[in-house]
């Protein structure tokens, strides 16, 4: 899985609005429901008779005025017969009736590119006291502060826009119905968002953002999950993702990397032998380091992290190099040519793209006694040298 | 005044035995070293056969296998080095740390041998691959087994200061030889050593092999090894063929191993047996059988070679007569032929009688005169000195029981001192009789007599009174004693102690 994270920042807002939240309430989801099974628009008789055993239907008409001041119900005019509402579509989707209050709410939003939905949590806002409420103003007049803000932007969107929230922080659904023009704005805090993208699987987005409580309270930092599919991430892929990273720290190409890839099913990083440290010859995979990454439409991620990729020789020439480099490396201990010819036999399976040829018996004596100096030199010369070669 | 009596008396000692003991009979010579014959040294001041070694690992082209039990030679060390500098591999096999922590201080070598060794193979770390095992105990150098120029030398001497200060042997090896030592070399190295040098004073223990090397075979070259022992079987027809004659070199005998009975009934079948050893106190019992069965046994303060000559055949080795070397240890025997067999024979011929020590049992020391060292002592601190002539001893003052009676007094029983380095053939001892003291705290001894005297009305009466001796006499601790003062009172001192019955002293 590949992860990539940068910092964002969590604003909020205190105000003044009219929040539908959700609430239990199955009486007035039983007339959402017949309106929805009727599929035209009901009046009072119908509700009367339906659901409330053959009351008066002026009784009818009073729970019809109800459902259309919750908002599961509309119709045209003031007055007559109302059909189902979109909120009251979604009312009967998730079981519960939006019930709108008027107070004072605090909101968290951050507006980053990877978040289609900038509303993070709304909490119902406990007034301060006179005393404190006094200090405040005291304390802000002295700063020469605002006493007020005007309500920004993105929560007059959200305001006007009719979708249902959902808080990131305790799930709860709601609607923002309308919000004053103007209250007071919180300081901002940072958080961390990262991009988790397993190979077989969607990305998803973890954040871990700092949600204050009221006033008094502890900062808490909640690790909060919200799985979405935005639309920047349309058209990429794991694989676009795994070469635009591993092009921008090896410098290859990502058409060169996507080419490999084709050709043998499974994403390496070409290289030449000698561009790779010791361990990276011997485990054929390198951990790539990143400082910071431009990744497109995603934007910049500070941190990344990438499993070790593959490593394979660029051509043939690297693969004899590397085979012969791997078999000299893997003497550890005296050997006889049939232990040397099984272990190149097996060095040689690690490149099945190529056709390398392990060295012989007689070419790795040739070399040890070249590389005399060398503390391996000794376990080829010495079984050579002291009668194990002929003993087998 | 009567004066003490000086007498004196010899006490010959011209047969009394000898201990059983290394006698001097010549100086202890440096071993001067030369060549004995086309192939073959003995090792000395004169280092030709160091030189043949040094050389031969110089000229070497591809591999030097070198076994010592000790190595510790300077040029043998920088010819190694140079030749590792140049390509040529070199592998090692000697004792191991644990084998030479604590040096045996009768075994050969001291502790000082151990730290050249310890700094030799600090040098050699990563110039040699070296093994080591408490019982690698074969001397030997092949060079290039491979090839068609092999060649090799066993030596009787450790690659130390033996080669140029002990009386050791030395021998080439041909081709075909040298190769089946390289393989007796290989086959220990593989299976026997027990630890590998992998850095300074960096001992590794080791694995086991990938593989076993085959065991070489050549008629001439004998081995001790695990689960060979064809040295000793070697060294037994030797000695069994044997009808005339035997000279047996060997720093080492155990008395306790089958091969010193055979050598006890080689002497008892008339075979005249040479034994050359060097005098130490672990050979003390060995070498007494031996002597008292009839062979000669001489010995040298620096012999370290080991061979076994007879009529018939000639064996040069590396092997002590003794259990760890014919049983146990890494050791390397050969049978030298022809010329070089008749060499070695008069060379340990010419060594039986240029020895410096000779051993024997109960000799009189009236025929020996030098030094001598008991047998169950070392030479180091053990040695004695036999002189002719006669020595002038003093022997304790005695005193005569009378000061009338000192030519009456018997001479001691005398004997020399034990504490003494040097022995003499002769004592002659002085000693003198002194008269007797009369002892402090003596008391008069008064006599009673009869007197007469007048009493208080003029009247003479008889009475009793008591008067000295005169002489006069004592008594202390229910002894008398008569006082002699003067010589001239010797006849009535006599008297007086005759009657008293005590001893007549001096004042």
């Amino acid at each position: 899985m590949i992860e990539v994270g940068r910092r964002i920042q969590v604003k909020s807002f205190e105000a003044e609005a009219t929040v539908a939240v959700a609430w239990a309430r199955p009486e007035f989801l039983a007339v959402a429901q017949l309106a929805d099974d009727t599929g035209v628009p009901i009046d009072g008789a119908d509700i009367a008779r339906e659901l409330l055993g053959g009351l008066p239907a002026q009784v009818g008409w009073r729970v019809l005025e109800r459902c259309c001041d919750l908002g599961l119900l509309e119709r045209g005019g003031e007055r007559g017969p109302a059909g189902l509402s979109a909120e009251g579509r979604q009312a009967l989707a998730i079981g519960q009736v939006f019930v709108p209050e008027e107070s004072a709410w605090r909101i968290w939003w951050s507006e980053d590119p990877l978040l289609d939905d900038p509303f993070l949590h709304i909490e119902q806002f406990v007034g301060q006291t006179m005393k404190e409420d006094r200090n405040e103003l005291r304390q802000k007049k002295a700063e020469k502060q605002p006493i007020s803000n005007p309500t920004p932007e993105v929560l007059r969107r959200l305001a006007n826009g009719g979708q249902m929230l959902s808080s990131a922080v305790d799930g709860t659904r709601c609607f923002l119905r309308g919000i004053a023009g103007r209250g007071l704005a919180g300081r901002a805090e940072e958080g961390t968002m990262t991009l988790q993208w397993p190979e077989a699987g969607e990305p998803t987005l973890r954040l871990a953002v700092p949600i204050p409580r009221d006033k008094g309270g502890k900062e808490r930092r909640v690790d909060l999950v919200k799985r979405m599919a935005p639309r920047r991430f349309a058209g990429l892929s794991y694989a676009w993702l795994w070469a635009t990273l591993v092009g921008s720290a090896s410098g290859r190409s990502i058409d060169e990397l996507n080419q490999w890839a084709s050709v043998l099913g499974r994403r390496v990083l070409p290289i030449q032998v000698d561009e790779c440290r010791d361990e990276e010859r011997r485990t054929l995979q390198r951990a790539l380091a990143f400082k910071e990454v431009e990744l497109g439409p995603l934007g910049r991620f500070a941190s990344v992290v990438l499993p070790p990729v593959e490593l394979i020789p660029s051509d043939a020439r690297q693969a004899q190099t590397w085979v012969e480099w791997l078999q000299w490396d893997a003497l550890r201990g005296y050997g006889v040519p049939e232990q040397l010819a099984a272990k190149g036999a097996e060095i040689r399976g690690r490149f099945p793209e190529y056709a390398p040829i392990p060295l012989d018996a007689g070419a790795l004596l040739e070399r040890a006694k070249r590389l005399r100096g060398d503390p391996r030199a000794r376990f080829v010369l010495a079984p050579a040298d002291l009668g194990l070669w002929g003993a087998t | 005044m009567i004066t003490p009596l000086v007498r004196e008396q010899i006490l010959d000692l011209r047969e009394r035995s000898l201990p059983p003991s290394w006698l001097r009979r010549g100086p202890s010579e440096p071993s001067r070293g030369e060549t004995i014959a086309q192939g073959m040294w003995q090792a000395g001041t004169s280092r030709e056969f160091l030189v043949v070694l040094v050389a031969a690992i110089r000229h070497a082209r591809e591999v030097v296998l070198l076994a010592s039990f000790l190595l510790a030679e300077d040029q043998l060390r920088d010819a190694l080095v140079e030749a590792a500098l140049r390509g040529v591999r070199i592998y090692v096999l000697t004792a191991s740390e644990e084998r030479l922590v604590k040096p045996a201080t009768d075994d050969g070598f001291d502790a000082r041998m151990v730290e050249e060794h310890k700094a030799l193979l600090d040098v050699l770390a990563g110039h040699v691959l070296l093994r080591s095992a408490g019982h690698l105990h074969a001397k030997f150098l092949v060079i290039d087994p491979q090839l068609g120029s092999a060649y090799g030398f066993l030596s009787t001497a450790n690659f130390n200061r033996a080669l140029v200060e002990s009386v050791e042997l030395g021998v080439q090896l041909d081709a075909a030889v040298a190769r089946a030592l390289a393989g007796w070399f290989a086959r220990v190295f593989w299976t026997e050593a027990e630890h590998e040098l992998v850095g300074k004073g960096r001992l590794a223990a080791i694995g086991r092999p990938p593989a076993e090397p085959q065991a070489p075979a050549h008629p001439d070259l004998l081995v001790t090894c695990r689960g060979v022992h064809s040295l000793r079987e070697g060294v037994f027809e030797v000695i069994g063929r044997a009808q005339e004659q035997l000279l047996v070199s060997s720093f080492a005998f155990d008395v306790d191993h089958a091969v010193h009975a055979a050598l006890l009934a080689a002497v008892g079948r008339g075979v005249a047996v040479t034994v050359l050893t060097r005098p130490r106190p672990a050979v003390h019992r060995a070498v007494a059988a031996l002597a008292a069965a009839g062979a000669r046994v001489v010995g040298h303060d620096k012999l370290h070679a080991k061979a076994i000559v007879s009529e018939a055949d000639a064996l040069v080795m590396t092997a002590n007569l003794d259990t760890p070397s014919l049983d146990r240890s890494f050791e390397v025997g050969l049978r030298v032929r022809g010329a070089r067999a008749l060499a070695l024979a008069a060379t340990l011929r010419g060594w039986a009688e240029e020895f410096p020590w000779y051993y024997a049992r109960d000799l009189p020391r009236g025929r020996h005169v030098g030094e001598f060292c008991p047998a169950d002592l070392g030479l180091r601190d053990g040695v004695r000195t036999v002189r002719d002539g006669v020595l002038e001893a003093t022997w304790p003052d005695l005193e005569a029981s009378s000061a009338l009676e000192l030519d009456r007094v018997p001479a001691p029983a005398l004997e020399e001192g034990r504490t003494s380095a040097t022995l003499h053939h002769q004592i002659r001892f002085r000693w003198r009789v002194k008269p007797p003291r009369l002892p402090s705290g003596a008391s008069p001894l008064l006599r009673m007599v009869m007197t007469t005297k007048k009493d208080k009305d003029g009247k003479t009466v008889r009475a009793q009174e008591r008067r000295p001796y005169e002489p006069p006499a004592y008594e202390h601790k229910g002894q008398r004693y008569v006082v002699l003062h003067d010589v001239r009172g010797v006849e009535a001192a006599r008297r007086l102690a005759e009657e008293l019955g005590a001893r007549v002293v001096l004042p």
